[in-house]
């Protein structure tokens, strides 16, 4: 008896939670977010945690007597984004341009549609993704990795990185090295464990694993010279209803974007209070001068980066139909957006420089003007990073932090080829005979350097001991 | 003899019925897209798309490594849970002292779920393989363990005695008297393990990978590839259904003087 009345009172229920109710009142707006790919905070965890979404969804005209019913769900990857999108339980996704391709295959697929509405922050030259090998690996650069196993995120923008970078090589990626695949949660201890040889990973992992201690970097994204970024994607029929929840979505990321730029190291904090993801990685890649940059406007390499994971899906079988990245990638919400936000969309798309620096040097108070060398440290207890407009500049003030009994977050130094930032105990590094410190991601480019211009190549502790003997 | 291969017939009849009624349900609803409330087939494939698939899958040049690799994993997870299983739990039911000393880690360890395993299986073992014949293993240990246990406390003590009085070493009483009195309970947990152990495989081929069905399924879904996805399931469900019949059948002639099922009209 029992049984027979609850069902259908069950069914009732949930009938009446499922099918949305036929008035206008309430609007849904649920985004996918993924929070400990840290380059996505502008357009999830930053716009969450400082409710900026609430303070530009429409409430005028249509809008007038609507409530939003905001909803956020974090997610470690973008293929359960994509599929609670279908699923038609969220209305935004966050993700990279490999799963974003997926996503728009898979919607067409389904009889539907996404769009590709903008960049979060990205590369036009690949860095953010990035391979590792164990710590206690002998393994400098990636042309040693021929016929060694390397795991990586399937179809992800690593992914297209990876093979990127063993075409760059000349190397079969069937034959002359094996790809297997694996997540970055289950890679940290497989690397700990040394129970692989080498792992290529995107945000913020290639940078996180080395930070940890338990992993080297040994190839930027930058090498392979293919840009990659996360972007936000919306449902083409939510965006059709209600182009204006769009924008104003757009409209709150663009406010965080100036939230960070203005303040890094207080949204590193947070970032890291919500991920786990230290602060340190977390200013690696929002600070100035940053990994990536963050940037909102499409773009032509990273709509070229969206062509390419399609074609590079197709090449793998891992999509059966392509998409049309002129419809796919739509920049009239985000062109919408920099306007109502007093933003001049046509500069910041010509804007190509990274977050730029301007600070004076901590030692000697001089505004430092080339960021070449520039180098930067973070005290523990400071609320702010310290600028150094030389790396043997820092190494001096390391002593002299150290001296007054100062531990020392981070330090970090500028790759003197690619201009990316590097974690300093991980650097290489080349003194010149006058002095001048220059560092490096990778041993075979310091070496390089001190080939031509001459100098010694150095680890971190020997450029230290290096600098402060010359005093 | 002739009713009773009637009724055998009769008896396929419905399995096969079965099975394709709920076939024709599922058309069904994925055609009709059907939406019940808390259940939606909007987005379910239907079986002729599934089955697309599926022949698509055989025809690949992968389908063979896909099985045999997942095969090898479970096969020698399951060997492996078989022999600590059987052993632990001949020692756990004859020994107070055993009880005692394995039984409350064991307990501990039995309900943590397999996926919480993964980190430390990976941090445990040399390469990525062992850990994911660890994950079958645990997957398959615990049911095996227990009614290993349970087989062994249920020997009539009336047997065991006698077979003491008459002289039985502590040796010849296990094989002779213990062994086979508690077969068929330790029959029915390898039966049950061989389920688990299939149970876990996907969760063990999150590891990492190139090859096996549990693989191909997570893999499908990273690319939302809905109908391999169920591809994958049903082939885990096939492969897990046979080893287990093919357990009961090994056991069943093992232990012939046990029958099975003669409780059930």
């Amino acid at each position: 008896m029992l049984f027979n009345r609850t069902i259908p009172a069950l069914l009732l229920a949930a009938s009446s939670f499922v099918l949305p109710a036929h008035s206008a009142e309430t609007i849904r707006v649920a985004i996918g977010t993924q929070d400990t790919t840290i380059n996505t905070a502008t357009g999830g965890l930053i716009v969450r945690e400082e409710k900026l979404l609430e303070k530009y969804l429409p409430r005028d005209g249509k809008y007038k007597d609507v409530t939003y019913d905001i909803q956020w769900k974090n997610f470690t990857s973008g293929a359960p984004i994509t599929n609670e999108q279908i699923a038609g339980k969220l209305d935004i996704g966050i993700m990279a341009d490999f799963p974003g391709s997926l996503n728009g295959v898979a919607h067409e697929k389904a009889g539907r549609k996404s769009i590709f509405i903008s960049v979060l922050q990205g590369s036009v030259k690949g860095s953010g993704n990035g391979i590792v090998v164990p710590a206690v690996s002998q393994v400098q650069s990636i042309t040693e990795l021929k016929g060694k196993t390397i795991s990586v995120p399937f179809a992800s923008t690593s992914h297209g990185l990876l093979l990127r970078a063993i075409k760059a090589q000349g190397w079969d990626p069937e034959k002359d090295v094996k790809i297997i695949t694996q997540a970055p949660e289950v890679a940290g201890p497989a690397l700990q464990s040394n129970q692989i040889e080498a792992h290529a990973d995107f945000v913020p992992f290639a940078e996180l694993f080395p930070w940890r201690g338990f992993a080297r970097k040994i190839y930027d994204g930058s090498q392979a010279n293919g840009p990659t970024f996360h972007g936000a994607l919306v449902d083409a029929g939510f965006a059709e209803k209600y182009p204006e929840v769009v924008v104003a979505f757009l409209q709150a990321a663009l406010e965080a974007d100036r939230l960070i730029a203005e303040e890094p190291e207080k949204y590193s904090e947070l970032i890291a209070e919500i991920t786990g993801i230290d602060a340190e990685v977390n200013y690696l890649f929002h600070g100035p001068l940053g990994l990536q940059t963050r940037d909102l406007t499409w773009k032509p390499e990273f709509k070229q980066a969206v062509e390419v994971s399609i074609e590079t899906l197709l090449l793998l079988k891992r999509a059966d139909q392509g998409l049309n990245v002129d419809t796919f990638v739509n920049d009239s919400f985000i062109r919408e957006a920099f306007k109502k936000s007093g933003l001049d969309y046509e500069a910041a798309l010509k804007n190509y420089d990274q977050l730029p620096l301007k600070a004076k040097d901590a030692v000697t108070g001089e505004e430092i003007t080339d960021i070449k060398r520039v180098a930067q440290i973070w005290v523990k207890g400071e609320p702010l990073v310290r600028h150094y407009a030389s790396a043997e500049n820092a190494f001096k003030a390391l002593k002299d932090i150290e001296a007054e009994e100062k531990t020392v977050r981070v330090l970090y130094a500028q790759d003197r080829n690619s201009g990316i930032k590097l974690l300093g105990n991980q650097a290489w590094f080349v003194r010149a005979d006058n002095g001048e410190v220059s560092a490096f991601l990778l041993k075979d480019q310091a070496e390089a350097w001190a080939k031509e211009k001459g100098g010694t190549v150095l680890d971190f502790p020997g450029a230290r001991s290096a600098v402060l003997a010359s005093n | 003899m002739e009713s009773s291969t009637e009724t055998g017939i009769v008896r396929w009849v419905l399995r096969i019925a079965s099975i394709a009624v709920c076939l024709l349900i599922w058309q069904t609803a994925s055609t009709l897209r059907l939406n019940l409330g808390l259940v939606t087939f909007v987005n379910v494939p239907p079986p002729t798309e599934v089955f697309q698939a599926a022949l698509d899958f055989v025809q690949s040049s992968k389908a063979y490594d896909h099985v045999t690799s997942s095969l090898q994993r479970v096969g020698l997870g399951y060997v492996i849970a078989s022999i600590v299983g059987i052993a632990l739990g001949l020692a756990i039911g004859r020994s107070r002292h055993a009880a005692d000393v394995l039984l409350p880690p064991l307990e501990i360890l039995r309900p943590i779920p397999a996926v919480a395993w993964i980190p430390l299986a990976v941090l445990l073992f040399p390469s990525s393989e062992a850990s994911m014949i660890y994950i079958t293993f645990i997957g398959a240990l615990f049911p095996i363990l227990l009614n290993t246990i349970h087989g062994v406390e249920n020997v009539d003590p009336r047997l065991i005695a006698s077979a003491k009085s008459l002289g039985g070493t502590q040796s010849a009483i296990l094989r002779e008297v213990i062994l086979p009195g508690a077969a068929p309970s330790i029959v029915t947990g390898l039966a049950i393990g061989m389920g688990t152990s299939w149970f876990c495989l996907v969760t063990a081929e999150m590891i990492s990978g190139q090859f096996g069905i549990g693989y191909y399924t997570w893999e499908s879904y990273t690319i939302q590839n809905y109908a391999d996805i169920i591809v994958g399931m049903i082939l885990i469900g096939f492969l897990g259904m046979g080893s287990s019949a093919l357990l009961r059948w090994i056991g069943a002639t093992l232990t012939p003087w046990h029958t099975v099922g003669s409780a059930r009209r």
